[in-house]
């Protein structure tokens, strides 16, 4: 207990010595930060070591611009620690978010592997199955999947935001895969 | 350390003291503009009740203005402590909660002394049951904007709690001016539809702040 109030104290000092202008309390204040920050978010993310250093940068450039917020009702390590896990919140939220994308993305790998071993035959398939699409769904696997376009580029020439291009190229990718598998079980339709 | 060279770079830009703090009255101008704003709505377009002369001198009148605005208070003061990242405020939250259920509690109380049901309907619902919580609701739209926006740069790291209580001041504030053009006598219409007014704009509130607070 007296180790962490006697952390509190000196970084407190060195914090506000920053505050009133010394550049070199400052520094310190940030370095001891810096690296108070790296073991919150080492314990956190020990499988992705790569993450952490972002992290850190991140959560040091949040508390520094929020610099003079900081209310001395509180200890300041409190005030880092809850900031920190803040940080900490709003990236688990952000993967949760491209986590949805990553499987997506997968879907996209799908129509890749349909048939590696006659790429062309497999074009030409595709599209004539891209017939039975909607218009919109049509272009995005057209465009991505056949001309080789990014999904950005794509967005761009559909006047789409990027999002719903994602989206509608993985509808694309969900009707064609029905197709497929009508095709596979009437084999005469197409 | 590989940051060291730009932790420097940050501590050089430190500059000289500008005494900035968030809970400073500067920063809630727009907040008061807001409210000067909803007094004039009350005034000039919903209108003092018009028995507002014989109201004032009554303790019931005061007591409608005087129980929104210390509610709205007690937010206030619970917002200071949800704002501060790392802070406790648990027991502010609870002050909060505790204090329109005890006001409930009371008017029940009083209420007792009615007898007949149809007189406690009366205390209840009054005439304007429906109109009053909505045009509480309503009004009180400027001042949570104005609210949401002068708590922006905070910082706040609970961002749904502190939309929510920014949404429950306004919402108490609000009621407290509305309260000159409301011609309601029940305790626990007061108790009741006044409290729903302010808690109307707090989920409004939370639901923005989750969005608008964040960064």
């Amino acid at each position: 207990v007296t180790e962490h109030t006697a952390l509190n104290m000196q970084l407190e000092g060195q914090f506000q010595r920053g505050l009133q202008g010394d550049v070199t309390a400052y520094r310190d204040f940030l370095i001891e930060l810096a690296s108070l920050l790296e073991g919150y978010f080492c314990k956190r993310l020990s499988n992705r070591p790569s993450e952490v250093d972002d992290l850190v940068q991140e959560a040091v450039l949040a508390i520094h611009q929020r610099r003079h917020t900081y209310s001395c009702k509180v200890p300041i390590t409190a005030w880092i620690y809850a900031i920190a896990k803040y940080k900490w919140v709003d990236y688990l939220r952000e993967q949760q978010k491209s986590k949805a994308f990553d499987s997506l993305d997968a879907a996209h790998e799908t129509i890749e592997g349909l048939d590696p071993h006659a790429p062309w035959q497999a074009k030409r398939d595709l599209q004539a199955l891209t017939r039975n699409l909607p218009a919109k769904q049509a272009n995005a696997i057209s465009w991505i999947k056949l001309q080789g376009y990014s999904v950005q580029e794509a967005a761009s020439m559909a006047s789409m935001s990027e999002v719903a291009m994602r989206v509608c190229l993985h509808r694309a990718i969900k009707n064609l895969t029905k197709l497929v598998k009508i095709q596979n079980e009437k084999p005469g339709l197409a | 350390m590989r940051n060291q060279a730009w932790l420097n770079q940050l501590a050089e830009q430190v500059s000289k003291p500008d005494g900035r703090h968030h809970f400073e009255i500067q920063r809630i101008y727009p907040l008061i503009g807001a409210w000067l704003g909803v007094i004039l709505l009350t005034i000039f377009v919903l209108g003092l009740r018009p028995d507002w002369a014989e109201a004032i001198k009554t303790f019931a009148f005061w007591i409608k203005i005087a129980f929104p605005l210390t509610l709205s208070g007690l937010a206030w003061i619970a917002l200071k402590r949800v704002g501060i990242p790392g802070a406790r405020f648990q027991a502010q939250v609870l002050m909060l909660l505790l204090y329109p259920a005890l006001f409930a509690l009371l008017m029940l109380y009083r209420a007792q002394d009615l007898y007949t049901s149809a007189a406690i309907e009366t205390d209840l619902f009054g005439q304007t049951w429906v109109s009053c919580p909505l045009t509480i609701a309503g009004l009180s739209l400027i001042l949570l904007f104005a609210g949401l926006w002068c708590a922006r740069p905070w910082g706040v790291t609970l961002p749904t709690l502190s939309g929510g209580l920014i949404g429950f001041i306004s919402g108490a504030l609000t009621a407290g001016t509305y309260a000159l053009h409301c011609q309601e006598t029940g305790g626990l219409f007061l108790a009741t539809w006044y409290v729903l007014g302010a808690f109307m704009p707090a989920m409004i509130g939370a639901a923005l702040g989750r969005r608008w607070l964040m960064w």
